[in-house]
């Protein structure tokens, strides 16, 4: 059985680690400081599914991960279209090793993430908050699957 | 209670083919959930000079059991390409001479295996176990997907119908 936390260390060590430097990312459970910053990511594991298997089949688990790119700038008004290429250049059709926890010697199984699919949400920010606000959703799915033992 | 009511479904599956004796068995643990099989019976029917009514009804030939099922592929080479791989549904289905597999039919004819399919009741009450005996393959078809490529196994049992038993 895989772990939710392991998969989400897989997930959020391997973003951290190649995410552009300089642009903080707001990971679940932690919030960044984004009033200094003109240009942020929100990273999210949405939501996590189990896959129909028989019992003594490996774990299946399918994931929806997101990333909201945000910019405050307004003289790069393409900003967010920039560092969703970037999260699609990170992210889109890896496959990473999960570790257990403490363990990084030990892989208990991988996750497979596939094509981006992109929304670009900054009108509503506009409406909504009379400043402008650029915002593009990255969203991508998973499967985790488990090794078998 | 001898029974339950609950409706068995390919979560309480499990599907392991053997060979002759000692050879090694093979479970089945990235299959589908779609094995399929049909207990056919041919009649001939006689009919009195046109009429169903005054007519009547024999057995015919018996008929083999044909059955089907498919499961994700991983890799289609395993202990020909690395003896330390562990068996491969490809290598078994085939009698690959690396996987040691063994035809439970006698040299000479047509090679077989035999398919034990276990229904666990998910209540752990009324398991049961399908046998069936001198399977052979009419085809194996590999196939692509998004999700996962598929080996595709159809073929018969060479047995009116599989043995079933409480376990």
């Amino acid at each position: 059985m895989l772990a939710l936390h392991d998969i989400s260390t897989t997930l959020h060590a391997y973003w951290l680690s190649a995410a552009p430097a300089g642009v903080p990312t707001m990971l679940s459970g932690i919030n960044a400081a984004t009033a200094e910053s003109a240009d942020w990511f929100e990273y999210w594991i949405d939501l996590l599914e189990g896959a129909v298997r028989r019992d003594a089949g490996p774990d299946e688990q399918t994931l929806l991960v997101t990333v909201h790119c945000f910019s405050k700038q307004t003289r790069d008004t393409l900003r967010a279209q920039s560092l969703a290429d970037d999260a699609v250049q990170i992210l889109a059709r890896r496959t990473l090793p999960i570790h257990p926890s403490g363990d990084p010697d030990t892989t208990t199984g991988y996750v497979r993430i596939s094509e981006p699919s992109l929304q670009h949400l900054t009108r509503l920010h506009i409406v909504e908050r009379q400043q402008p606000l650029q915002h593009v959703v990255v969203s991508f799915t998973a499967r985790a699957t488990a090794m078998p033992t | 209670m001898a029974v339950t009511n609950l409706a068995r479904n390919l979560r309480d599956g499990e599907l392991v083919i053997k060979g002759l004796n000692a050879s090694p068995t093979l479970t089945v643990l990235l299959d589908e959930g779609d094995l399929s099989w049909t207990e056919r019976q041919r009649t001939i029917e006689i009919k009195d000079r046109g009429s169903i009514a005054a007519g009547h009804v024999r057995q015919g030939d018996e008929e083999s059991v044909s059955l089907s099922f498919s499961a994700k592929w991983t890799q289609l080479l395993g202990r020909s390409a690395n003896a330390a791989d562990p068996l491969t549904l490809y290598e078994t289905l085939t009698f690959a001479a690396a996987s040691g597999i063994a035809s439970t039919s006698p040299d000479g004819q047509q090679k077989t295996l035999t398919f034990e399919f276990t229904v666990a009741d998910p209540a752990g009450v009324a398991s049961e176990k399908i046998v069936f005996t001198k399977v052979y393959r009419e085809s194996l078809t590999m196939s692509e997907g998004n999700e996962a490529n598929l080996i595709s196994f159809t073929g018969r049992a060479f047995i009116t119908a599989p043995a079933i038993s409480r376990i």
